[in-house]
């Protein structure tokens, strides 16, 4: 996934993505994650396969505590 | 939220208490462990644990009167005889215990106890304290132990139960002694008398507490005949008294000993509703064999209530009884931070709010509405996910919103009838709406339409203040077109408006059509009553009378108001539990499903089972393929577009929103995967519309982008291609989390 994502650029900046560190909350909780994202309007690109594994997994993880 | 609350809803739950026969002995054996061990042949442990609670086996096993077996549930629920306990017991008690337990581990005490009386109350209480260590002596007027019993025709072998337990106690034994006066017994720190019926009481029988045997001298205490105790009874009750006496002797308070032993308990019983008969085994001899004794055994039920558990698959996923879950919910509502150990909040969201728990129960436990008064808490204190119930609360606002419809009878301002259809059958088929409305007109000589969703996915939402406006709003519409009877077609809507808003009349739509000749699609159908039409008998009278003349003949199968995994909107909360649920109702029945409720059908109908609708029948509709997420948006509008065009001559146009037009290639595999996970088209088309509009998102050298929408709940990505005006949908996926762009914290 890394290499597929290596091309992407943020459509509204013109730049290329840069991997960098993003902050999530949920329930109360704030986590982190080196993600693509733009270096000017710092918009974060979220693969599927983030979203429908790590991502789920933390979110489930979360509701049942 | 209080602990009162909350405990109020398990209050009469006794699951994991002792059972029934237990409650009725007065030596509180645990019998279900005793026939247990009995079942499974082992005698000596049997007789370990039974010699433990009884002062005397042989001298209780001789004279009880057995008030266990008059409690025991295969006699009180089933009718049959009950598990001859006492036939059983004199097995155990012929094996005997391996090895005696041995008091010398203990160092002896200072304090000395003075029993007068050497009958079996008497001895009772000298054995329970000198198995402490008490030195105790016993003031016997006769020549030896017995009292009462020495007459008895088995005296012998009381005496060889007396020597064997008093074997390795040192006991101070007085007899041909006479206690004239307690002055007598000044050197004594506490004082047991049991002299008989016939025995001095030196006047402190007035006053007497019957539960401690304490007396208005507060280092004496009485039981036994002079109580007026039959000499199991007395027995039993020495037992207590000696714990009392040693509370008094260690704290100066005989209170500290109560116990809670409410005999009253003996008389609750489980239903049992899946036990098979077994026939009381008659011992060939005058006693039972060892083989007898262990089929016997077998008999015992194990009486433990579960008959909610047995009702729910929630219950048997998670294994909590009621008074768990009730701790969980209290010390959840109390605590609800990260260290929480409740961990409740899966289960809480994940209850189908069909009440079949609290129908099966005897003693009022609701668990449904434990559960519902948790997610009521939680939304309150803002713990709770948005995602669980986001969508079905878009729904609601759309039935409330753009597409209900408020009129009296067409030409009229008021009306005696009006239709009320609910949010989900218009939403299935806008010709269910449709064709209702119209012979409604006939038989009711003119009907009214409200269109709207009762309110309940705000209500399993735990919604509260959402819940409450939306009835208010259901009781001004209904007043405003002269307070009608209400024609519901949804279960769920008639047990919302029976509940809260009790004011409104109600008749089920099928009570009120006719049955169409036709050919019908399956010979035989299964009816699937929706759970919260299990308890209407007319209603499912009337849908069996619709199918029949439609020519159905109705399998012999009952849903016995189990719900179909659409109630309390579990889906998103528990989508493992969901499949389960659907799945074995599914495969509950061979024939395919005849429903009354649309949800149950779509359930079933999206598994693959056939399933048709009372409504197809009546109509001769042929289902069509199961309507999408936003189909059954635009279905509402098509209903009340009809019905405002046919009855009013008015014109509608539902709302439009700029990406409607949006022309996009969703894969089959996308599309499923949005309608399990409740993402409507419309949310992916404005996804890619407003960053269209916006130039936003992300796109590779190849062409393909990846955009999304972050919502109230959730946010939306998709990624596609464009090809000329079409949008190539690659994939739909979401997340729960919110990120934080600005890249604080």
């Amino acid at each position: 996934m890394e290499q597929e994502l290596s091309g992407w650029m943020c459509r509204k900046c013109g730049k290329p993505l840069v991997k960098e560190k993003v902050v999530f909350d949920y329930l109360g909780h704030t986590f982190s994650e080196a993600l693509l994202r733009c270096p000017v309007c710092g918009r974060a690109l979220i693969p599927g396969d983030l979203a429908e594994g790590k991502m789920a997994e933390v979110e489930t993880m979360l509701e049942d505590k | 939220m209080t602990r009162e609350e909350v405990f109020a809803y398990t209050a009469g739950c006794y699951s994991g208490e002792p059972a029934s026969c237990t409650f009725a002995c007065p030596f509180r054996v645990d019998l279900r462990s005793v026939l247990k061990k009995a079942g499974r042949g082992r005698w000596n442990a049997a007789a370990k644990e039974l010699s433990a609670a009884l002062p005397f086996p042989a001298v209780v096993h001789a004279l009880c009167p057995r008030p266990c077996e008059g409690a025991c549930q295969r006699r009180t629920v089933l009718g049959e005889e009950p598990v001859a306990i006492g036939l059983i017991e004199a097995v155990c008690l012929r094996a005997g215990v391996k090895k005696e337990r041995a008091a010398y581990t203990l160092p002896p005490l200072p304090q000395r106890a003075a029993v007068v009386g050497a009958g079996p109350a008497g001895l009772a209480c000298a054995l329970a304290l000198g198995r402490k260590r008490y030195a105790v002596t016993v003031f016997e007027r006769a020549e030896g132990w017995g009292g009462s019993l020495r007459a008895h025709p088995q005296f012998a072998a009381f005496d060889a139960d007396f020597t064997q337990r008093f074997s390795s106690l040192e006991i101070n034994f007085q007899y041909t002694t006479t206690v004239a006066s307690l002055d007598e017994l000044a050197e004594y720190d506490a004082i047991f008398l049991a002299s008989g019926a016939d025995g001095a009481d030196f006047g402190l029988l007035a006053g007497w507490n019957a539960d401690l045997g304490s007396t208005a001298d507060p280092r004496v205490f009485l039981g036994g005949g002079l109580a007026g105790f039959s000499a199991v009874e007395g027995m039993a009750h020495a037992l207590q008294a000696a714990r009392a006496m040693e509370s008094y002797l260690q704290s100066g308070n005989p209170a500290y000993a109560g116990e809670d032993w409410d005999r009253s308990k003996c008389t609750r019983y489980a239903p049992h509703p899946d036990e098979p008969p077994l026939p009381h085994v008659v011992p060939a001899g005058e006693a039972y064999t060892e083989e007898e004794a262990q089929a016997e055994a077998g008999r015992c039920m194990q009486c433990d209530c579960e008959a909610c558990m047995g009702a729910c698959e929630l219950l048997q996923t998670y294994k909590k009884k009621p008074p768990r879950i009730a701790i969980d919910v209290a010390q959840d509502g109390q605590t609800r931070n990260s260290v929480s150990s409740a961990c409740i909040t899966r289960q809480t969201w994940s209850c189908s709010q069909c009440g079949r728990c609290a129908a099966q129960c005897g003693e009022g436990v609701d668990l449904q509405g434990l559960f519902a008064l948790s997610r009521r808490d939680r939304v309150a204190g803002g713990a709770y996910p948005p995602a669980f119930h986001g969508y079905r609360l878009q729904e609601l606002a759309h039935a409330a919103g753009p597409a209900s419809l408020v009129k009296p009878a067409p030409g009229r301002t008021e009306c005696r009838y009006a239709f009320f259809p609910g949010c989900r059958l218009g939403g299935a088929n806008p010709a269910y709406v449709e064709r209702s409305f119209a012979v409604l007109q006939e038989t009711l000589g003119g009907a009214g339409i409200l269109l709207n969703c009762c309110g309940v996915p705000a209500l399993w939402a735990g919604e509260e203040a959402r819940f409450q406006a939306h009835l208010e709003r259901l009781r001004a519409d209904w007043a405003s077109i002269g307070r009608p009877t209400l024609v519901y077609a949804c279960a769920a809507c008639r047990r919302t408006l029976a509940r809260f808003l009790p004011e409104i009349p109600l008749i089920s739509l099928y009570e009120l059509l006719a049955p169409a000749a036709g050919a019908p699609p399956f010979p035989e159908l299964a009816v699937f009553d929706p759970c919260a039409g299990a308890d209407l008998g007319e209603v499912k009278a009337a849908v069996r009378w619709l199918a029949a003349g439609s020519g159905i003949k109705p399998a012999d199968y009952d849903s016995d108001g189990k719900c179909c995994g659409f109630g309390g909107h579990m889906e998103l909360a528990n989508p493992a539990l969901y499949d389960a649920i659907a799945a074995h109702r599914c495969a509950g029945t061979e024939h395919p499903f005849l429903v009354w409720c649309v949800n149950c059908g779509e359930v079933f109908r999206a598994r693959g089972k056939d399933c048709v609708h009372i409504l197809d029948l009546v109509f001769g509709l042929s289902p069509g393929a199961l309507p999408t997420l936003d189909e059954k948006k635009t279905n509402h509008l098509k209903a009340k577009e009809a019905l405002l065009r046919m009855y009013w001559q008015e014109d509608f146009t539902a709302p439009q929103n700029p990406w409607d037009a949006l022309e996009v290639a969703l894969p089959p595999e996308v599309q499923e995967k949005m309608e399990r996970r409740l993402i409507p088209l419309s949310d992916v088309k404005e996804t890619i519309w407003r960053n269209e509009e916006a130039g936003e998102g992300f796109v590779n050298e190849a062409g393909d982008v990846v955009c999304r929408m972050a919502g109230p709940y959730l946010t939306c990505w998709v990624s596609y291609r464009r090809d000329g005006a079409i949008f190539r949908i690659a994939d739909v996926y979401a997340h729960r989390m919110h990120i934080r762009e600005d890249g604080e914290g």
